[in-house]
């Protein structure tokens, strides 16, 4: 549990956040796209890598809710109200941020009015309100259900396992089915989506209940079985990235070489190297092994591993939109929006941060009004 | 969004009829021109020619040669006009019984990229839009280089990867082929954009050349005739076509009108044609039943509706 220090820290943490996201949203509001680097080439960018993020986040932490409640998993269960809670914070900032992203974002309400159930954008869509109505809910029947987390009938656990995977899948398969670009389209791609979903979000459900409870109520054998379920998360992932890069790079042929070379080898090498790799995977599993009892070792990890995470999705999204459909494409028109080349302009930057401050004040927000067991039953004395 | 919607045709200039048989006084006032400098092209050639030729051997090359020469130059006059005929023709069946395809030969395009601006001229395209990139690739190596020009429009695929990805139906394929969006639907995902494979969609985030300066030209805020309907950009409004997907139509606003597409009729070489796939006697229809055709990317399955003579 953070104190009084730690908290100003984080606090002014936050609010810097806040008020550069602000100014985000409010040059995206009063110029349009103009301020954006994504481009007629590259049409997707850090907001959609964002969106893809924050579900993966939503997705994970609450897929851990529903294990507690379709097995019964009673260690865990003082965790199910807090991952619900990470889950609806997510989920809300993952909408957030793809909202700002559309041409003409007062026109999402047609999704919902006039929907093409073909497209798995449309399903998608559908799926993040079906999940989030979900997710209020299942977390409604639990806080009534009494002072103790996780009594929810085992039924809510399956239904919910069962639309977080179609989800999770769907948002994996709307990059998978695309066969513009070779690199997405693989069919190992709903299945890292799924796996980096549950890395993520059960990472960001470690750092939580490491560094924002005390033993009082989330004790260290909770944190160890968290530590172990993320070790494991950690290597599944880096076998089907390995399974994944690995077939592309073996004999440097193929559609899909380009966008992994660049991946490992071009610009932005250090974000799967460094970031990726080396932060968000090798120290957090060294850390995690060595000590996966300790609060802040464990928390600390759990951080490293969730923000990292990003680096996972940017790599997904971005690379496989580098590769012109034909040669001599990118210099036979060329203007600041057809490019092959791209970086997050800072109104995306800020935006993004907009929703990682909102994810953050919904989330403490949500700790303090509910009895979730998390920030107010620590301040509280722990109970 | 009406897209068939029947407009007034315009007359050709040399047409008494608006049926085929307008093609035939055409062909006979070009067959008299043929003649005429045929004969010029044979008298010239023979005199240049008999310096080098035995006379023998000159008889049988003006035989062989002489139709491969200056007639090219007005076989492109005449397919012109022969194409806008047979657009007519098209246009008075029903919707359904047409299908609109192009054929670009790449021996006769000289990277000029006129299809390029006349397209933009024609559907005032905005920095970031462009519907007809001519991309270049050298091939070879020195001494013995080249080009090749790919003139690369919206492919109208009849499998289109970038319809069933849109989120709200606002993008389809009509049933003369060609894939068409309704500006006033489409909510800017960008999900086609992303999806097609031959980066044919463009997306418009709003921008004017002349932003930065003291002041946007008129032209710039001048209504663009896609779909038939007055499209109208505004700096700072974010009404559509801002924010939306946008694409090659075939010039559908011109089509409907009797028109070839813009491309077409600016094309300096006149390599591009566009015609009625369904009419077994047009000029699309012959070209693409020669052993140089191809198309893009044919192993996804898209089935474009850009065809191109290698």
């Amino acid at each position: 549990m953070m104190n009084k220090p730690q908290k100003t820290i984080f606090f002014i943490i936050w609010l810097v956040l806040m008020v550069w996201g602000l100014i985000g949203v409010f040059q995206r509001m009063t110029t349009g796209e103009l301020a954006l680097n994504y481009g007629s080439y590259i049409p997707w960018g850090l907001w959609v890598a964002g969106k893809v993020y924050f579900v993966g986040l939503a997705v994970g932490a609450s897929l851990l809710t529903w294990s507690i409640y379709a097995f019964n998993i009673r260690p865990l269960k003082p965790l199910a109200r807090i991952s619900l809670l990470v889950s609806i914070a997510t989920m809300i900032a993952g909408l957030i941020v793809i909202l700002f992203d559309l041409g003409h974002m007062w026109r999402l309400y047609e999704v919902y009015t006039r929907p093409n159930f073909s497209s798995l954008l449309a399903i998608a869509s559908w799926l993040s309100l079906i999940y989030l109505i979900y997710l209020i809910i299942v977390l409604g029947i639990d806080l009534k259900s009494g002072q103790q987390t996780g009594n929810v009938p085992r039924v809510w656990g399956w239904i919910g396992i069962f639309i977080a995977i179609i989800f999770s899948g769907a948002n994996g398969a709307e990059f998978a089915t695309m066969v513009s670009s070779p690199y997405w389209h693989s069919a190992i791609g709903p299945i890292l989506s799924i796996g980096g979903a549950m890395l993520s979000g059960i990472a960001l459900v470690l750092a939580v209940s490491a560094l924002s409870t005390t033993d009082g109520y989330i004790d260290e054998q909770i944190i160890k079985i968290l530590s172990r379920i993320v070790i494991g998360l950690i290597l599944f992932v880096l076998v089907l990235e390995w399974s994944e890069y690995s077939v592309a790079m073996w004999y440097g042929r193929g559609g899909d070489y380009t966008s992994i070379s660049s991946i490992l080898f071009g610009h932005y090498w250090y974000v799967f190297w460094i970031v990726h790799l080396a932060i968000g995977s090798i120290l957090p599993l060294f850390l995690l092994l060595w000590q996966p009892a300790h609060r802040l070792v464990a928390g600390f990890s759990g951080v490293l591993v969730a923000i990292t995470f990003m680096a996972v999705r940017l790599n997904h999204v971005i690379p496989g939109q580098i590769t012109p459909a034909m040669k001599g494409l990118q210099e036979a028109y060329t203007d600041k929006w057809l490019t092959f080349r791209y970086f997050p302009s800072p109104t995306e930057w800020a935006v993004f941060a907009f929703s990682v401050a909102v994810c953050i004040a919904l989330f403490w927000l949500g700790s303090r009004i509910l009895p979730v067991g998390s920030l107010k039953s620590v301040d509280e004395g722990g109970q | 969004m009406e897209m068939e919607k029947s407009t007034p045709l315009s007359r050709s200039p040399n047409s008494k009829k608006e049926d085929g048989s307008a093609f035939e006084p055409v062909r006979v006032n070009l067959k008299r021109r043929k003649f005429i400098k045929n004969s010029l092209l044979a008298v010239g050639s023979l005199g240049a020619m008999n310096c080098f030729l035995e006379r023998d051997a000159l008889a049988d090359d003006e035989q062989k040669s002489a139709p491969l020469q200056f007639p090219e130059s007005l076989a492109d006059g005449s397919s012109l006009e022969r194409m806008r005929v047979e657009l007519l023709q098209a246009l008075k069946k029903p919707v359904a019984e047409r299908k609109w395809v192009m054929v670009i030969d790449q021996k006769k395009c000289v990277g000029c990229d006129s299809c390029t601006v006349s397209c933009n001229t024609e559907n005032n395209l905005p920095p970031g839009v462009v519907y007809r990139p001519v991309p270049k690739q050298d091939v070879g190596t020195f001494p013995n280089v080249s080009w090749i020009f790919t003139p690369k429009p919206c492919m109208h695929c009849d499998q289109p990867p970038c319809v069933p990805v849109c989120p709200v139906n606002a993008t389809w394929k009509q049933e003369d082929g060609t894939v068409v969006i309704d500006y006033d639907i489409c909510i800017g995902c960008r999900n086609c954009v992303a999806s097609c494979p031959y980066n044919s969609r463009t997306a418009d985030f709003g921008d004017f050349f002349g932003r930065g300066t003291p002041e946007i030209m008129s032209y710039e805020t001048r209504p663009n005739f896609e779909y038939s309907k007055d499209w109208v950009r505004k700096p700072g409004t974010g009404t559509s076509p801002i924010g939306n997907a946008r694409k090659c139509t075939f010039c559908l606003h011109r089509i409907r009108v009797g028109m070839l597409p813009a491309c077409v009729t600016t094309c300096l070489g006149g390599a591009t044609y566009f015609g009625d796939y369904n009419n077994n006697h047009s000029l699309v229809h012959e070209l693409i039943g020669t052993p140089r055709v191809k198309r893009l990317k044919e192993e996804l399955g898209t089935k474009p509706s850009v065809y191109y003579l290698v």
